[in-house]
């Protein structure tokens, strides 16, 4: 279930026109004593996948600030987002659950895609959440920026040895995870291995498959 | 040629970062600056503080967990901004890793590659160290820069949803400088404002001036009483309640309370209703209100706005609580509409186009204090519409005469409230008149006249006055060197067969005694503001100030009325000293011996 815990009236109505149906979201209160607030996010909050949390919040009780919450979600291993009036879009790791941070309007744009998304594949997806449809986009130029930072000091007509192909086999791996690039994956995958020992792969030659993967997506 | 390479050092600093670093620094062709993510405000140029910079190179991905952010770009934008404004040359150098194309496509800041001394090269060394003598920076006019930077395009941050947040942040910005208020949400807006990209970009497009300081003798408002201001805007906790404070309660002494962030929870319909208790059960004189109060406000038409709304409910309350407009809004039907519903004043917010005017935050905190010195001194006029209030439900026993006096005393009050238009402050003295005029009209109920004058009791009873017989007419009161009218009675010869018409003051005078078991006339003031209307009010000279009416003068006229028009307050204590009314038979019998020629017979005639 993703909950939603939004308390300035009407915002959501701004941004978003039709009501959402979905059995797997719910907006929700955050209303109990500091105290009691274990017990109570284990009784209301027990089927939570994911917490989109005003950074903001008011609380009816003093004592809870919405960062002791997030801690609290967190330390459940439940991904949990902040959204507010002029954060920016980031996502990040913390002790292995992922969160993220999003300004107010990029999230309920985004946040018709991101539940139909999760019911369809049952799977909290983040960045779309926080990038909408490009989401994809972000993963490719993570691979290209990283790809870059590792050849920064070669020419770009360097042609690669067989670790250097490894570890960009390892980039690829880590940074191409969506469903969506499963098969591009494999081909980009393979080309390097079967070029391996060949010493055919200069960085100008690798920079130009990423370009046109990322073109592939976003022409 | 001082090159400076920013390089942004991952959290988990690695060794693909290390070894790009390792390789800038040890290049004396440039200086490294490098810094983690939280401190990249440090390196803005407000804050970085270096004016010698001839080539910036930025790599545009400086966010390592948002690439689509382009935040090197947005960090890269600033300083072009600020360069672009110290008419020296220089260049920016993006370090990128998409191909030209890729980059201008997929950033929304695209359009900075054609700006003038911007250049895009791969992120890679060599290409680096080859652009080298390629790159030479230009000087070019603020003229071109400005034109340039218009095209990139910056979007106001979509948090921002209208262009008046921007003008509240702004304007909180400037007027927190020019009065040195001060606390941690002033310091919240400072900082936004000098670190966010898109007040960056405004300040570039409109180069703004300097802010004048004004010293707290410039803010000072003269006042012998201390009003209740009450301030109503859902952005007020930004700091503009501090900075209102600073002005109204450290410098002046008034009571001052708000209405901020509880409004945001709130509806419209119940934003409108919580401010109008607020302002009753304060008992606030002046309002200080915003226009836009809710979210819809910025779609919905004029009619619906909350401020006006809630500006309607106020002078529905008591038209004399006086309400400063302070908004955003410059439209000119806004201003006309709410002045229409009786906004007494306007503040105008700065947004930064205005503050290409080197006066125009000065003007405004001048205006803010010229408004309310006005709306102070017409803060009277509360006191006077639940006294005008008082006398309307008085009169609620005949129809014909409430209506008249309905009509004289929303004059008057018109008259008054017109009065705090400069060239208009006479208009006070008509006002005077207008309201003797209720004393005037009430006189109809209580006093009647032919020959012979009477005080008129509520049981329909009469006292008589004044008696007219054969050539004499007898008083009950006479006007004494007291100057005021007092219960002895008093006889005189009817001169030329004619009887003098009886003034206003002794028809008061009688009421005053004879009805309200006065002693004399000079209960409640009367004498004195029956002076005042024949002098001053009635004869005065637009241009000396001591001819005019002041407020003390109508509250004091008002309390008559209050106590004049209340048939309540009748006291029979004077009931049986009126005029003894002489029967017929005596009047004829006293005829015949006054007048030889009078005939007996005559009498049923006479009758």
């Amino acid at each position: 279930m993703i909950y939603l815990f939004e308390d300035r009236k009407g915002r959501m109505q701004e941004y978003i026109k039709e009501e959402i149906n979905s059995s797997l979201f719910k907006e929700s209160v955050f209303d109990c004593d500091l105290i009691d607030i274990d017990k109570y996010i284990d009784s209301q909050f027990n089927n939570a996948d994911c917490i989109l949390f005003h950074k903001s919040y008011v609380f009816p009780q003093s004592g809870i600030t919405a960062d002791f919450v997030k801690q609290k979600f967190i330390n459940k291993e439940i991904p949990f987002v902040f959204f507010s009036g002029g954060l920016q879009s980031n996502f990040y790791e913390e002790k292995n659950v992922i969160a993220g941070t999003v300004e107010s309007g990029d999230m309920y744009k985004n946040l018709l895609y991101f539940i139909r998304h999760y019911e369809t594949v049952n799977r909290i997806n983040i960045p779309l959440l926080l990038f909408g449809k490009d989401y994809l986009l972000n993963s490719l130029l993570d691979l290209q920026n990283k790809t870059s930072k590792m050849f920064f000091h070669l020419n770009f007509e360097h042609y690669f040895n067989d670790d250097e192909l490894d570890e960009i086999i390892d980039e690829i791996d880590i940074r191409l995870n969506e469903e969506e690039f499963s098969m591009d994956k494999a081909n980009l995958t393979s080309w390097i291995k079967n070029s391996m020992t060949k010493q055919i792969i200069s960085v100008g030659i690798l920079k130009s498959q990423i370009q046109k993967l990322i073109d592939k997506y976003y022409e | 040629m001082n090159r400076v390479y920013f390089h942004q050092k991952s959290d988990n600093f690695n060794n693909t970062d290390n070894l790009v670093l390792e390789l800038f620094q040890s290049d004396s062709s440039y200086n490294t600056v490098s810094f983690y993510k939280q401190q990249i405000n440090n390196f803005l140029p407000w804050k970085f503080n270096e004016n010698t910079i001839d080539i910036i190179y930025v790599p545009v991905f400086l966010e390592s967990n948002n690439y689509l952010n382009y935040t090197g770009v947005e960090f890269a934008l600033h300083w072009y901004f600020y360069l672009s404004q110290q008419n020296r040359a220089f260049s920016i150098v993006l370090l990128g890793v998409e191909t030209q194309l890729a980059f201008f496509k997929h950033c929304k800041y695209g359009n900075f590659l054609k700006s003038p001394n911007v250049h895009y090269i791969d992120y890679n060394y060599s290409v680096i160290k080859n652009a080298e003598t390629k790159i030479i920076p230009k000087l070019c006019t603020s003229e071109e820069y400005i034109k340039a930077i218009k095209e990139i395009q910056i979007k106001r941050p979509s948090s921002y949803r209208t262009h008046h947040s921007i003008a509240n942040e702004w304007a909180i910005y400037r007027w927190a400088n020019a009065i040195d208020a001060n606390d941690s949400d002033i310091e919240n807006i400072i900082s936004n404002v000098k670190q966010q990209l898109y007040f960056a970009y405004l300040r570039t497009i409109y180069p703004v001036s300097q802010i004048n300081k004004l010293s707290e003798r410039q803010l000072k408002i003269e006042s012998k009483t201390k009003p209740k201001v009450l301030y109503i805007d859902d952005e007020a906790d930004k700091g503009w309640y501090k900075i209102l404070y600073k002005i109204l309660n450290d410098i002046n002494s008034f009571e001052f309370d708000y209405l901020g962030n509880e409004l945001k929870m709130k509806t419209k319909d119940e934003i409108i209703e919580f401010s109008i208790s607020k302002v009753a059960n304060m008992g606030a004189d002046i309002v200080i209100l915003d226009f836009r109060l809710h979210e819809s406000d910025f779609d919905n038409k004029l009619d619906d706005v909350t401020g006006l709304k809630i500006l309607l409910k106020i002078k529905e309350l008591n038209p004399g609580i006086q309400v400063i407009i302070f908004s955003a809004t410059n439209k000119i039907w806004n201003l006309l509409e709410l002045q229409k519903a009786g906004a007494d004043g306007f503040i105008l917010k700065e947004s930064p186009e205005k503050s290409i005017d080197g006066n125009f935050t000065q003007n405004s905190l001048e205006k803010l204090i010229t408004e309310l010195s006005v709306c102070l001194k017409m803060c009277p006029l509360k006191s006077i519409y639940e006294r005008i209030s008082k006398v309307r439900s008085n009169v609620t026993f005949n129809s014909e005469l409430e209506k008249l006096i309905s009509q004289k005393l929303e004059t008057g009050f018109l008259l008054i409230n017109q009065s705090r238009i400069e060239n208009q402050d006479y208009y006070i003295n008509h006002a005077y008149l207008e309201l003797f005029q209720v004393i005037e009209a009430f006189l109809y109920e209580v006093f009647e006249e032919d020959q012979n004058a009477y005080v008129k009791l509520n049981d329909g009873k009469t006292i008589c006055v004044q008696q007219v017989f054969s050539n004499k007419i007898s008083k009950a009161i006479t006007f004494t060197r007291n100057n005021k009218y007092e219960m002895y009675k008093n006889e005189s010869e009817i001169k030329n067969n004619r009887i003098p018409r009886l003034d206003t003051n002794f028809k008061v005078s009688s009421v005053l005694i004879f009805k309200y078991g006065n002693t004399n006339s000079s209960e409640r003031k009367w004498t004195d503001i029956y002076t005042l209307r024949n002098g001053k009010a009635a004869h005065f000279d637009k241009e000396k100030i001591e001819d005019l009416i002041t407020f003390d003068e109508i509250i004091q006229l008002c309390d008559f009325l209050i106590y004049f028009t209340d048939i309540k307050n009748e006291n029979g204590a004077n009931f049986n000293k009126g005029l003894k009314e002489k029967s017929l038979n005596e009047i004829i019998d006293l005829a015949v011996i006054t007048n030889p020629n009078f005939k007996k017979d005559d009498r049923i005639n006479k009758k």
